[in-house]
């Protein structure tokens, strides 16, 4: 169908820098040690060694960038790379989910993208990659992909039509800074107990050089109070930094049976999801949110995340919206999700069952680190206080619902999820029950489904109401 | 949920079970005795040789007569047409529903210890998840398999 093709000479320099950049730190290293070295006569060999490193880089570049070729040929989008060991890649275009498209700056600024090709299989990889690429050839590919809808439908005005019905969502520039504002949530916490345990670094010295145990001990407090409030900042500045980066300009738009989402301030990103590729949604009110009524809503998609983020399987359909806009979103969006929740909660009597093993956990580690810090230790009973309260609110949130062919289950961890998938994508149902549940007649839920690699991902509800999880056993079988 | 699946695993199981807990624990044994054989020549405290036969024997105890017992116990399965029903468990009693139509595939496996008894595992995977129904009479195995994989064989929508 098409010549096999060469990417965007550019790939060459974005290469090198990568092949430099991966050889940076051993380079750096050999070249100080050289230069401590050298006699007067070798002044120069350091020197040299980068000189070689360098055109070795742009040299490997260049076969790279030669000896990568790509074509669509016989439904095949067909990726032939490697300079010794030829790799060739050949992926039917019916197996392709999605083509997806980013740009970094170096990309941007000669109007490149590069193209994640994204099927069924498993991975935090794409399976196919094509690194550097003009916006005119990636557009080809998406559209040689797509042609097999045409081809399923024979009526093309009936296609467009659906190709009409379009909504769209932005991030409006205050909510970007409202959503960076919040989204550190687990950045803060664990930069405190970073701040934390580097407190306790520093009460051990002070044992050791106890000279200068009165001198310090008089300043440590205020210094200590410093220290922590200056790493909450700075962790919560990161964090606030990377979500603005991330989720600027943030657009999502229906297509048909596709999702399609652009966003990024430096790092441009295009991704589609066609829906049936979405296994659950998942709704996050995380503590900084919950209170002022907002929301996160991510997916969980089949075969790894198109998302680039590699600390999750799940991609973001909205960084933050108003719980009120929650259901509009949805029916605009994912009609399939708009669901009337009527929540079985877990009994008062589960309470204790949802206390017991945190407290019991912080309460041990409490009392190690009174016993090894003295005094200090006492700065964690705060931690014990918080575990109780998030005890007590994630007995006070969890639940399932059900109606016919969706199943929310609401949980909290820190952050407080609500998660609705399709009977239909659920792989593996489990009720549990243990001893101390079975005495006051309760029961525990999960769910497999088939996202985020191999191994899928699970959802839990715990202590519910017996009968309750009996009801949504009997709700999920088959055999009735 | 209410009722149990019907089926138990064979009877066998818990002395597979307990012959694989038993050359699990071959080492640890090894090395409580020769720490027990050097006792005085390295001038080994008394009480670690007493903990460390002691945790021995309370293992042995509990993996080699207690677990599979009880493990036996609770492990049920029953195949219908439009699912596996499993339940297992020891402190924590999991009832497992997977659908006909989201099976992948089926396996048997029989390693060397559940072939001396002429039993067989059988192992149904889903896009997500894989649940294992241990030690059946080989013959049963092979069958369920089977089963399971012509039920299985629905029309099956992508995922």
């Amino acid at each position: 169908m098409s010549e096999p093709k060469r990417m965007h000479p550019i790939s060459i320099v974005l290469r090198t820098l990568k092949l430099i950049k991966d050889a940076i730190v051993p380079l750096a290293i050999a070249f100080i040690a050289l230069l401590r070295d050298m006699t007067k006569l070798f002044w120069w060999s350091p020197f040299a060694l980068v000189g070689v490193i360098l055109l070795l880089s742009g040299l490997f570049g260049f076969l790279y960038w030669y000896r990568f070729t790509y074509r669509m040929e016989e439904d095949e989008l067909r990726i032939e790379s490697g300079i010794f060991v030829r790799k060739k890649r050949y992926i039917s275009r019916h197996r392709i989910h999605s083509v997806n498209t980013s740009a970094n700056i170096l990309h941007r600024l000669f109007g490149l993208v590069k193209l994640e090709v994204q099927t069924a299989g498993g991975g935090k990889e794409a399976e196919g990659m094509i690194p550097a690429l003009s916006k005119l050839d990636a557009a080809d590919i998406q559209q040689f992909v797509k042609r097999k809808e045409n081809i399923g439908l024979q009526e093309d005005t009936e296609n467009e039509q659906i190709r009409e019905e379009w909504a769209s969502y932005r991030l409006s520039f205050r909510r970007l800074l409202v959503a960076a504002a919040t989204s550190g949530g687990t950045g803060v916490i664990f930069g405190f107990l970073f701040a934390i345990t580097q407190q306790a670094d520093e009460v051990v010295n002070i044992n050791i050089y106890s000279f200068a145990y009165d001198w310090l001990s008089e300043q440590s407090l205020l210094l200590s109070i410093l220290f922590v409030i200056g790493s909450l900042a700075l962790t919560w500045m990161v964090a606030m930094v990377g979500t603005i980066l991330k989720y600027c300009f943030f657009e999502i738009t229906k297509q048909g049976n596709e999702l399609f989402i652009r966003r990024g301030l430096l790092e441009k990103r295009e991704m589609t999801i066609p829906l049936h590729r979405i296994q659950a949604l998942k709704i996050e009110e995380n503590i900084f949110r919950q209170p002022f009524g907002l929301l996160a809503v991510s997916a969980e998609i089949a075969g790894g995340a198109t998302d680039a983020d590699k600390h999750s399987f799940s991609t973001v359909l909205f960084p933050l919206m108003k719980k009120s806009e929650l259901s509009a979103f949805l029916v605009e969006l994912l009609p399939e999700f708009v669901v009337e929740p009527s929540f079985r909660k877990p009994p008062k009597r589960a309470l204790l069952r949802y206390l017991f093993l945190p407290s019991i956990i912080t309460v041990l580690i409490t009392g190690v680190l009174i016993y090894s810090f003295g005094g200090y230790g006492l700065f964690a009973i705060p931690f014990i206080l918080l575990t109780i309260i998030f005890s007590i609110l994630s007995h006070r949130d969890a639940g399932v619902s059900w109606t016919t062919d969706i199943l929310m289950m609401r949980y909290r961890e820190l952050t407080r999820v609500t998660v609705h998938v399709n009977r239909k994508k659920v792989q593996a149902f489990y009720g549990s029950q243990h001893y101390f549940q079975s005495k006051k007649q309760l029961g525990t839920l999960k769910i497999a489904v088939a996202s985020g690699g191999a191994k899928g991902s699970r959802f839990k509800v715990k202590h519910l109401e017996e009968h309750d999880a009996e009801d949504a056993s009997d709700w999920y079988s088959f055999r009735s | 949920m209410k009722s149990k699946p019907r089926n138990r695993i064979a009877v066998n199981a818990k002395k597979v079970w307990r012959i694989n807990a038993s050359l699990y624990l071959l080492l640890p044994i090894i090395a409580a005795g020769v720490l027990t054989y050097f006792w005085n020549t390295w001038s080994i405290p008394d009480f670690i040789i007493y903990i460390a036969w002691a945790i021995i024997i309370a293992s042995l105890i509990f993996f080699i007569w207690l677990l599979p017992a009880l493990r036996w116990r609770r492990w049920r399965y029953e195949v219908f047409e439009q699912e596996i029903y499993i339940q297992s468990g020891i402190f924590i009693v999991t009832q497992t529903i997977v659908p006909m139509i989201r099976v992948q595939h089926v396996d048997t496996e029989q390693g060397p210890v559940l072939k001396k008894f002429g039993l067989a595992t059988v192992s149904v995977s889903t896009a997500a998840t894989t649940h294992n129904i241990p030690a059946l009479a080989l013959e049963e195995a092979l069958e369920l398999r089977d089963r399971i994989g012509i039920l299985a064989r629905v029309e099956e929508e992508d995922v």
